[in-house]
């Protein structure tokens, strides 16, 4: 594969190309979706392909194909060189590039188990107990549970001499309840967070052991008061928070969104330049570190695909705006001299984007409260578990989420479930909101799957976390019509 | 593209073949074989600019109704026989399918012209021309733009062991525009997306963009609250999306849906539900979006299998909510089937029926109302009701007296089509629109106490 990619090297060198790099890169995905006591899906996919990128006169350009020969790369490399120079052409400005070394090396996920080396059987098997144990509750309607395995290879040269051979493998499952009455219909979700694991992960989770409770929380929503529209202390968990980390801290801080570059699609960011250093984001109390080194995070690998080493690097620090996610080509138009290596392609085909690298804020330090004691600190509040509705504006100030499981708190006590609860916040006076944080022994990763950006949408992963955490005086949204 | 169907044609069927011989009662094949570019600017630069060559073949088998579907892009021999080898193999591992839906046989499908040489050999000099001369409109008129000129040139072909073979090449050329004013936060966007080049013209497209920034500059807050809107035929696209995608059979039968009858257990087909002057249709070959002649089945109920084994069903037009009235709901070819319909392909476009008025006369006859360009992010709360929020986007205006009078920041709105098409005052004239997930031809809407719920200062 080697040659390959080198064939495609030199023949953009040899046309021009200031630099150049190429990407061979096979996806395999697994998927397996069940209802009740029936496969409605189980697909297994695996596309390769090798991508020639050419940078000319500060521009990009990139061509990619199926075929895995070396002819085929070599005019790939060609046809990149050929757009790179016709971007030129266009542009008045020239792209640069923080300068980068050469890197050979090879990253392997921390996985035990690959798993697409687990029976099939296995799989369905435990899909199928899953939904077996949320139809035990008679009021339950449907049960669906849901696997998804991913495994990436790529293989990276470039003309600076680097070589990088990487994989990562992604494995989650999740699972939902869905019951009807009372003239509504609801579901409640297990939203199991998926991680760059094996199917050690899938094992790990006590997944029948928590259907039955799914399935209950399904059937109290049924019967569920809607909250009126008011002002309240929300407590939310980490299975809630990685909803509103990966709005209003992730995507904001974006370099290209701060550029402008995604103005026509994903939108722009209000954490603009001037503001680092100085800008109040968040509570005294509030730390928020990007990290694209740690174990299972599911934006974790070793070099992004510009080829720069990835790293870890505080984001907000005391409550202050500190620094952004970065790509080669983003960075120096801040003024930066160097990457954050966030660039990221979903398929062989796809052009490396800036995208979130694992985002979390940061524990409350020693001596912080528990989430018990957070609880019965709290007069007024809800506690809110598990992602529901979203919504923010393309600057990623107003926005408003909801929660898929809420209990109100009354006098330091979690009494009923709630309905339909959404909440509206705006940048930064949420954030600054934050009260209290739970401490490490609270602090929990959670995963997201499927994030869309860039034309042609690309699907991320990339892990959130935080512990459990208290925010003053919400504005509740009532929703019906 | 340049294709030989024959050879594909005898592709496909050996890996029909070769599932049969691994034990498959039924299979079916269906090869995507794809050229697109993608050239993506902002601030009046090129940031991106790409073009991927693929072909991906996709194949559903089941053996006694236990299922599977596999895919890869490696259309060697030996790649397809380790394809259907692999399916099989799965598919005997899966527990049979009570939803069983067999391939659907040879369909006499309507043919539609969904190609267009123009756009199949469009050069890369053509496409860089088209962005020069957009960028050298912005720079003389001061504004940035920002957007994608996206290139598509495909073939969809499908075959099945009950007989199937059906084609259909296509091609598409989208421009997205957003312009924005470097200060005082004036943004405008438009869109447009032909199968035919010479259709497309990338001046028309970016100027109405930079009109709408241009008259957007210094937006003020307005007032939140319950008001009229008028919504642009982009923006009635984006509201409606979610109520169309709500429109299963299925879940509304059981429960599940806006569109079921809690009271009779049933759905609330034959309901009035919506105003007199709502009527919802997909029409697949309309003049000025036609869509391919066959598709597949689509909705709650059956298996993705089915699904797949039902790619062949010709496009019909169908009535989903006519004068107000609900007329049908899509639904699974497995559910149609269960329940004695006959099976359909799920529409790819959406048409809500307008009438002459043209937007200036709208707002001549609107004392006060928010007129809405674009809304952006929007997100189903509670979809009993189809309640939404998002925001609106790249130029909010006040209209006062007839006439628009000032740009206002964005508002987040809370609020469900289901309401809002009960409050209907003025339809415009229908007219192309793209929304994110959907493509269809919809009217101006002035809609009646619409909530504004608070504002957003984003620009």
């Amino acid at each position: 594969m080697k040659k390959i990619l080198d064939a495609a090297l030199e023949t953009a060198a040899l046309d021009g190309a200031v630099y150049a790099d190429a990407r061979f890169g096979c996806f395999d995905t697994q998927v397996i979706a069940t209802r009740d006591q029936m496969i409605q899906h189980l697909s297994d996919s695996t596309e390769s392909g090798l991508c020639v990128r050419a940078y000319i006169d500060g521009a990009w350009g990139q061509a990619s194909g199926e075929l895995m020969n070396e002819d085929a790369a070599a005019l790939l490399g060609k046809r990149a060189v050929e757009i790179a120079r016709l971007s030129a052409r266009i542009n008045r400005r020239h792209l640069e590039l923080t300068p980068l070394a050469a890197y050979v090396a090879e990253w392997r996920p921390p996985v035990r188990v690959d798993p697409f080396s687990v029976p099939l059987k296995q799989k369905t098997d435990l899909l199928l107990e899953i939904n077996g144990r949320i139809r035990e509750n008679a009021s339950v309607q449907e049960a669906h549970a849901r696997m998804h395995f991913k495994r990436s290879h790529k293989l990276f040269a470039s003309t600076l001499g680097s070589f990088l051979d990487q994989m990562q493998i992604w494995s989650s499952v999740d699972f939902s309840a869905v019951a009807v009455g009372n003239g509504r219909f609801v579901s409640r979700d297990y939203q199991g967070s998926p991680r760059q694991i094996g199917w050690e992960g899938i094992e790990g989770q006590p997944v029948l052991e928590e259907a039955p409770r799914v399935a209950r929380e399904a059937v109290e929503k049924l019967t569920a008061p809607e909250p009126t529209e008011e002002r309240i202390d929300l407590i939310l968990l980490p299975s809630h928070t990685r909803l509103i980390i990966h709005e209003t801290i992730g995507h904001a801080l974006e370099l290209d969104r701060i550029l402008g570059w995604e103005a026509d699609y994903a939108g722009t960011s209000f954490a603009t330049r001037e503001k680092l250093g100085t800008y109040r984001y968040g509570s005294e109390i509030f730390n928020v570190t990007a990290d694209r080194t740690r174990d299972h995070g599911m934006a974790s690998c070793g070099y992004d695909d510009d080829g720069v080493p990835c790293g870890r690097w505080p984001m907000i620090s005391g409550g202050i705006l500190m620094d952004y996610a970065a790509t080669r080509d983003t960075a120096p138009l801040a003024g930066f001299d160097r990457s954050r290596a966030c660039a990221y392609a979903d398929n062989w085909s796809s052009f490396p984007i800036l995208r979130m690298p694992n985002v979390c804020i940061d524990p409350g330090p020693a001596g912080s409260p528990s989430l018990e004691q957070l609880i019965a600190d709290t007069s007024n509040g809800i506690l809110v578990d598990g992602m529901d509705s979203y919504s923010i504006d393309h600057q990623r100030i107003n926005f408003q989420f909801g929660g898929d499981y809420c209990r109100r708190i009354r006098n330091g006590r979690v009494e009923e479930p709630l309905y339909n609860v959404t909440y509206e916040g705006s940048n930064p006076s949420f954030w600054s909101s934050v009260d209290a944080i739970c401490g490490e022994s609270e602090w929990r990763p959670a995963g997201i799957y499927g994030c869309a950006k860039g034309q042609p949408v690309q699907i991320t992963a990339l892990t959130h976390g935080s512990s459990p955490l208290r925010l003053r005086n919400i504005t509740l949204r009532r929703q019906a019509p | 593209m340049n294709f030989d169907f024959l050879h594909v044609e005898t592709m496909l069927q050996y890996v029909l073949d070769q599932a049969r011989k691994a034990g498959a009662d039924h299979a079916a094949a269906i090869l995507n074989k794809s050229f697109e570019s993608t050239l993506r600017f902002a601030l009046n630069e090129t940031t991106q600019h790409l073009e991927t060559c693929n072909s991906t073949i996709s194949l559903a088998v089941s053996i006694d109704q236990r299922e599977a579907l596999v895919q890869c892009n490696d259309l060697s021999p030996t790649s397809l026989d380790d394809l259907a080898a692999r399916a099989v193999q799965f598919a005997r591992l899966s527990p049979p399918n009570p939803e069983f839906f067999p391939p659907v046989s040879t369909p006499d499908y309507p043919q539609t012209q969904t190609w267009f040489r123009s756009t199949a050999e469009l050069s890369l000099d053509a496409r860089g021309d088209a962005i020069r001369s957009i960028f050298d409109l912005a720079q003389a008129r001061d504004v940035n733009l920002f957007g994608n000129l996206a290139i598509e040139d495909s073939t969809l072909l499908v075959a099945n062991t009950s007989g199937l073979f059906a084609h259909q090449p296509y091609t598409s050329a989208t421009l997205r525009v957003t312009a924005r004013t470097s200060e005082s936060g004036g943004s405008g966007q438009n869109a447009s997306s032909e199968g035919d080049w010479r259709l497309l013209d990338p001046i028309k497209v970016a100027e109405r963009a930079i009109d709408t920034a241009l008259m957007s500059c210094n937006p003020q807050p307005g007032t939140p609250g319950r008001q009229t809107v008028i919504l642009s035929p982009a923006a009635t696209l984006e509201y409606l999306t979610m109520l169309v995608f709500s429109m299963d059979q299925r879940s509304a039968e059981l429960g599940q849906s806006f569109f079921s009858n809690h009271d009779t257990k049933g759905t609330r087909i034959g309901e009035k539900l919506f105003g007199d002057s709502v009527t919802l249709r997909s029409v697949y070959d309309h003049p000025n979006l036609p869509t391919l002649g066959f598709g597949s089945g689509f909705g709650s109920g059956g298996s993705s299998v089915g699904k797949m084994f039902s790619m062949g069903l010709p496009m019909t037009n169908l009535m989903f909510i006519e004068n107000g009235v609900v007329k049908k709901l899509y639904e699974s070819p497995y559910w149609a089937v269960r329940n004695n319909r006959e099976p359909q392909a799920l529409p790819l476009n959406i048409v809500m029926d307008g009438t002459d008025s043209c937007v200036e006369d709208i707002i001549l006859s609107t004392p006060r109302a928010v007129y809405i360009s674009s809304f952006w992010y929007l997100g189903l709360i509670d979809p009993n009701s189809v309640a939404l929020t998002g925001l609106t986007r790249d130029g909010t205006f006040l209209i006062e007296d007839g006439r628009i009078t000032r740009p206002l920041l964005n508002f987040r709105f809370n609020d469900s089509p289901v309401q809002s098409l009960n409050h209907i005052t003025a339809i415009g004239q229908a007219e192309k629109a793209m929304a994110e997930f959907m493509i269809g031809i919809t009217p101006t809407l002035r809609i009646e106490d619409f909530n504004l719920s608070s504002i957003s200062g984003a620009i």
